[in-house]
């Protein structure tokens, strides 16, 4: 392990970009140059994905990367940042969305007063984000826990002069709330217990210690209630569909996209590293809790009427699907002992890509709503039929966005879903495995209802009234969606590249390279 | 003076966090739940500090903890007075009662 | 002596006679795109090509012992698959690959160009012309083709193509109801109909070719014809058995292909198409196929019935389904009231005499002397047939109806098509010396005689005579009589009937005068003993050099030389006799029935008593057609019709309905537990806590 500080980048550069952002605005102002703000928040994205990838590169030479912050040394766990390859596949997530986003804001957001506000806080939200892949110790994982949840809370009620942001950002406020600090109440016991917070010492640490078993249980349960709420886990999920759809579109992307991602990334990231899968048995829970949440988010999601809700409950079934798929993981392990990593490998290298596909893809369908809803001005759906005719671009994208969801071949999103369901049918002799895998497939033909349905809506049926005048949306809004679509489009006709950047991610969540 | 022990201090933390929890399920009233929610916070607070006792070389860290935290909470209950008084000016009353529209 | 395959030049015009059609009929819709003449003339172009390669394929006749030519590439590589090692694809060339491939190109041409005329001003000829190009490339396929493979490729083909353009008039308009249908009711048919059941009668043949091929397969190993004809000498003496069911399987296809009974009702139907599909397909070549294939599995089964003697009911069975078949479908031909369709009858009782002989050949030692008799009928019916479809064709476009009620007496606005059709007719009748028909015919009923089989031979001579009966009464119904009111009423809306065009009556004129050559060639040929005796020798020559046929002098004579054969030229007198008897009883009849009037035929029959049902029982073909649709078609459509109802909509469709009707009702019950209250989400959530505390402590107890 090496000292390196070019981790810290990206979060300095966004954390820099937050700070000035007010005073680009200013600048922009005295230049009569409306959008300098966007463009300074472009740059500043466009910045931070290249020094994620220079970190990138460095992982792909090095290794884990550390760096620790003086003075306190490791013995004592200090604060410190490791970055190995699954942080980095997350980070790159998240920068990347990020950086659509901001191109996208600068149409969307044009008729929004206080944007420089907007742009800072979406900065603070990558960079809580980036802070949260990259944190070595659980502290430092709170601190920009707390920052990426302050700033998505204040984000969902920007447009504060309308009442549904704010019940949204309220209920939203206070669930998230109650589940961080349950989060860091388990954090404490564990900090009690063991004396540290770095993650690679609890891992090492955890094992040797002389305490009844039912502890450690009650910290996983904690960890699993308490990011769970922002990973939107039935039952604790009841936020999500109110701010989704109550927050502009390119912050619900960002929430659907990145933000409940990274409450599944912690939670594979405590569990699996912390708490070795092979000695304690999560598996079992996190995949019934895989399927609650599947089951319930289909039956909630198939008579909706409003288009961004009926996205915002797709978003909780694909989070089971990723919870069910780290279940089935840790299950095998825990089951079937060492013989068991080449299921988990399968099971949990499909979740992590399916994490990347339903970012892309669920990005990519709130940036295409929100096309809809920007030329439309409705977002019911039954007003919004036949709105693919009359935008095609934005109508294409946005189908292939549903049909990435929902596992269409060759589009990248079936083959995340191929890999769960086929490490979950491995062994056909385990009947567990075998009845909730099948439970899921179920559910996933289940979902292609809605999704098909909702494409048919709004490609083939003949434009409603409101959508009659609709034409197609400016460019820097139609690009990150088309781009997004193409993104899905190639990736699923080639996914080898990805493929392998996910299972090197896996091997080393797994523990089973390098440090 | 005897100082009470590690049993006591984690004891208290979890009953608080039961009332903060109870307080954010029961009560309508907007700003009770967000007094629940900085019950939660002094909760946990408590545990950090409750394991000093077990173990004094966790103190300095654990201070470093308490503060952060604290730290934090404040700025979760500005920002959720804020949304408070935001409610307030849209539904004419802080009943979160009120708060249903978005349901099914 | 095995054969080997070998690479070399000569066999280029083998290959590149299938290729150039087929090439042609993939430029057609990219020719049309440029201009509707082009890609007629480049449609007849390509088929020209094909003619012109299959004539360079001529010489290698004259050099028998150079023969065959046989030229394999590897294609698919079968490493540990049970039985078969390999597909390959090649050519073979031998007197009758050469023979038939140049009767169907040369034919295939002078039909392109006379298309030219006839299908002017026809919508959908873009697809007329890459049927009719991918058609010729698929049969000379089937005919180049050296393993049963191939053939099945070039076999299904020819059948595809044939149903596209049987169908060609697929909108079944009711005002081309004279024209474009085929069929009077209770049995009238569209032409979409009429190409449907083309390829579902000949796709059962199909499938029972397919079985006999696995079966070859599975007990031979190969597929390749002259890998066959080794492979079955040595084949242990146990598995000969399988043999007479395989070859009677494979004998299915013909029985399809060929129209022999039971399979012959759909060729009558396929007249729907245009009369250039009639004339390529139905007369000429595809038809020819069946036959064809028996030719080609002919040495495989003759030198396996040498070493197996029951083989030798296989070679019974082609000739009496052969012969009946001729003598059904000419007694149908006696009463159709279309002009096509007489020919199309005339057609499948051909085709008998072509199996008839192939068959009768397989139980003698003189084999050739059938064998030849097959491939030179087959050779000549192509010519004549080919040329009365033609005309036929020629006399509906200008009288604007199929029904030979509605012509007659046109015979001075168009002489030419007159003196065609009476020249190939004449040919079809057996007319002595100087059309070939007659050296055809008569060399089928030598080879009866030759074999021994008395009944055969009355049956054919019989058959002989009811052709020249129906020859005859097409003839004059079509041209000689006074005209019809039909006609009369052409005329006095301003369409006069006159002669077909040049592009039109040239090809069949060139057909009629090839047939006058051909019978003239056999007399003047006489030294070798005529066009059919060269043919003969040519064919012995060549086929007692394959492996194990040079045994069957010994063996066969040995065994057959109890059979009671005649001496050859007994034979040729009885033959020559018999034919022109029944020849001038059956034109006589005809004669007066339909030329003279008297007795008149309507009146002869009447409208009721036993002639009358007699008349009825041959117009509807033997209520063989009948038949088939009542205990296979109509079952079958009102069962579909049936399962469309019950099956289809009531159970699948009401499933459907009903599962989505139950997740609909439960997930709007199920959203009502979404209540909003952030109080009671909370509590939720506590819940969820606690399901958790009780999952993860289920796991430590």
């Amino acid at each position: 392990m090496s000292e390196s500080w070019i981790i810290l980048q990206p979060i300095i550069i966004l954390f820099t970009g937050a700070l000035l952002t007010p005073l680009i605005e200013y600048f922009g102002r005295a230049l009569k140059f409306e959008k300098t703000r966007d463009a300074f928040a472009i740059i500043i994205f466009g910045l931070s994905l290249y020094s994620l990838l220079g970190i990138y590169e460095e992982v792909q030479r090095q290794g884990q990367l550390t760096y620790f912050l003086s003075p306190y040394e490791p013995q004592m766990g200090g604060v410190s940042f490791s970055v190995d390859q699954f942080s980095v596949f997350m980070a790159l997530l998240f920068c990347l969305l990020g950086l659509f986003v901001s191109i996208y804001s600068v149409r969307y957001m044009e008729d929004d007063s206080g944007l420089d506000k907007y742009y800072s806080l979406l900065m603070v939200l990558v960079a809580g984000l980036v802070g949260i892949s990259f944190a070595g110790d659980l502290f430092n994982l709170f601190i920009f826990w707390e920052a990426m949840s302050l700033s998505s809370y204040a984000l969902v009620a920007f447009r504060k002069y309308r009442w549904e942001p704010i019940e949204a950002s309220f209920k939203y406020l206070v669930m998230s709330t109650i589940g961080s600090l349950t989060a860091l109440y388990a954090m404490s016991i564990l900090y009690g217990l063991t004396g540290t917070l770095n993650i690679s010492q609890l891992a090492a640490i955890i094992p040797t210690l002389k305490i009844p078993s039912q502890i450690p249980y009650l910290i996983i349960v904690a960890i699993i209630a308490g990011f769970g709420v922002t990973a939107s886990i039935v039952p604790f999920h009841f936020w999500l569909p109110d701010a989704h759809p109550a927050a502009p579109s390119g912050i619900s992307a960002m929430l659907s996209g990145v933000v409940i991602k990274a409450g599944v990334y912690v939670i594979a990231r405590i569990l699996f590293t912390i708490f070795n899968p092979i000695a304690f048995d999560f598996g079992t829970t996190l995949v019934i809790f895989g399927i609650i949440t599947l089951s319930v988010a289909n039956f909630m999601a198939l008579l909706q009427r409003d288009i961004k809700r009926l996205l915002a409950f797709s978003s909780i079934v694909n989070i089971g699907y990723i919870i069910f798929g780290f279940g089935i993981g840790a299950y095998a392990l825990n089951v079937y002992g060492t013989a068991g990593y080449s299921i988990a490998t399968l099971a949990v290298m499909g979740a992590i890509f399916h994490i990347f596909n339903h970012a892309i893809g669920k990005g990519l369908l709130f940036l295409g709503a929100g096309c809809f809803i920007h030329e439309a001005g409705t977002r019911d759906l039954v007003d919004l039929e036949g709105a693919g005719k009359k935008m095609p671009w934005t109508g294409t994208s946005f189908s292939l966005g549903l049909l990435t969801l929902a596992g269409v071949p060759p589009l990248s999103g079936f083959w995340s879903k191929l890999f769960i369901i086929l490490a979950g049918f491995t062994i056909p002799g385990n009947t567990f495995m075998v009845v909730t895998t099948s439970l899921v497939v179920l559910n996933a033909i289940f979902a292609a209802a809605y999704y098909l349905w909702l494409m048919q809506r709004l490609m083939l049926r003949a434009p409603k009234p409101k959508v009659e005048r609709a034409h197609e949306v400016p460019i820097l809004m139609v690009l990150p969606v088309v781009i997004l679509g193409l993104i899905t489009v190639i990736l699923g006709l080639w996914p080898f590249e990805i493929m392998g950047f996910a299972e090197v991610a896996t091997k080393s969540l797994l523990g089973l390279i390098g440090g | 003076m005897s100082t009470p022990d590690f049993t006591l201090y984690a004891l208290t933390a979890i009953s608080l966090y039961i009332i903060g929890l109870y307080g954010i399920a029961v009560r309508r009233n907007m700003v009770r739940i967000v007094i629940g929610l900085e019950i939660i916070t002094a909760s946990v607070n408590l545990n950090f500090l409750a394991f000093t006792k077990l173990d004094q070389s966790l103190l300095p860290l654990a201070q470093y903890f308490v503060v952060v935290s604290t730290v934090i909470g404040a700025a979760i209950a500005g920002l959720s007075l804020m949304i408070v008084i935001q409610a307030y000016r849209h539904y004419g009353s802080i009943d979160a009662k009120k708060l249903s529209k978005l349901r099914w | 002596m095995a054969i080997v395959p070998t690479v070399g030049i000569e066999t280029i015009p083998a290959w590149l006679s299938w290729l150039f059609p087929m090439i042609g009929a993939f430029l057609t819709p990219l020719l049309a795109k440029i201009n509707p003449k082009v890609r007629d003339y480049g449609a007849v172009l390509f088929s020209f090509l094909a003619a012109l390669m299959t004539i360079m394929l001529i010489p290698l006749l004259f050099s028998v012992e150079a023969l065959p030519k046989w030229e394999v590439l590897p294609w698919i590589e079968l490493e540990g698959f049970p039985v078969l090692s390999k597909i390959e694809f090649g050519v073979l060339v031998d007197p009758l690959s050469i023979i038939m491939a140049n009767v169907v190109a040369v034919i295939s041409f002078l039909i392109m160009v006379y298309s030219l005329g006839y299908m002017k001003g026809e919508s959908g000829l873009t697809r007329y012309w890459f049927f009719m190009n991918f058609f010729i490339g698929n049969m000379l396929l089937l005919v180049m083709s050296e393993n049963l493979v191939q053939t099945l490729f070039g076999w299904e083909g020819v059948g595809l193509c044939s149903y596209a353009l049987i169908g060609f008039w697929y909108k079944d308009r009711k005002e081309d109801y004279l024209k474009t249908w085929v069929g009077e009711p209770p049995e009238a048919y569209p032409p979409s109909h009429c190409g449907m059941k083309a390829f579902i009668t000949t796709r059962i043949g199909d499938i029972s070719l397919l079985i006999g091929i696995v079966i070859i397969v599975a007990f031979t190993g190969t597929l390749s014809y002259m890998e066959l004809i080794e492979k079955v000498e040595h084949l242990p003496h146990e598995f000969m058995w399988i043999l007479v069911p395989a070859a009677i399987l494979l004998f299915g296809g013909p029985i399809g292909k060929s129209a022999q009974l039971p399979l012959m009702e759909w060729l009558p139907d396929a007249m729907a198409g245009p009369a250039t599909v009639s004339a390529l397909i139905h007369a000429a070549t595809m038809v020819k196929a069946g036959v064809y294939l028996v030719g080609r599995l002919f040495p495989i089964m003759y030198v396996a019935s040498k070493f197996y003697p029951e083989m030798g009911s296989f070679f019974y069975v082609v000739a009496w389904i052969g012969v009946i078949t001729a003598f059904v479908a000419g007694t149908q031909a006696i009463t159709s009231n279309e002009i096509k369709k007489v020919l199309a009858y005339s057609t499948v009782s051909q085709l008998g005499y072509m199996m008839l002989a192939l068959g009768v050949a397989g139980t003698t030692f003189e084999f050739f002397i059938g064998y030849t008799a097959g491939v030179f009928h087959l050779m000549s019916h192509a010519i004549f047939k080919a040329a009365l479809f033609l005309t036929a064709g020629a006399v509906i476009h200008a009288v604007e109806s199929r029904f030979l009620h509605h012509m007659g007496g046109i015979r001075r606005e168009m002489p030419i098509t007159f003196w065609s059709m009476t020249l190939t007719a004449f040919s079809l009748m057996g007319v002595p010396i100087l059309f070939s028909g007659f050296w055809s015919k008569d060399l089928v009923l030598e080879s009866t005689l030759l074999a021994g089989q008395p009944i055969l031979f009355a049956l054919a001579a019989i058959t002989a005579a009811i052709t020249a009966f129906y020859s005859v009464r097409m003839l004059s119904l079509t041209f000689l009589g006074k005209k019809s009111k039909h006609i009369h009423e052409l005329e006095h809306e301003g369409h006069h009937i006159h002669e077909a065009p040049k592009v039109m009556w040239i090809p069949y004129s060139i057909l009629a005068i090839a047939t006058v050559l051909f019978g003239i060639g056999a007399i003047t040929l006489l030294p070798l003993g005529g066009f059919g005796g060269w043919l003969e020798h040519t064919f012995e020559n060549y086929l007692s050099r394959l492996p194990g046929m040079e045994h069957s002098s010994t063996l066969l004579a040995a065994e057959l030389a109890t059979e009671g054969t005649l001496p050859q030229e007994l034979a040729v007198i009885i033959t020559i006799g018999t034919s022109l008897t029944v020849l001038a009883i059956g034109a006589f009849i005809a004669y007066k029935l339909y030329i003279r009037r008297s007795p008149d035929p309507a009146k002869l029959v009447g409208s009721k008593g036993v002639l009358k049902s007699l008349w009825n029982f041959l117009f509807r073909r033997w209520y063989v057609n009948a038949f088939f649709y009542k205990v296979f078609v109509y079952p079958t459509i009102s069962f579909s019709n049936w399962a469309l109802k019950h099956i289809e909509i009531g159970g699948i469709d009401k499933f459907n309905y009903v599962l989505a009707n139950a997740v609909r009702g439960f997930s709007n019950r199920f959203r009502r537990t979404h209540t909003g209250l952030l109080n009671y989400n909370v509590i939720g959530m506590i819940a969820g806590i606690i399901l958790l505390l009780i999952l993860v402590y289920m796991v430590l107890v």
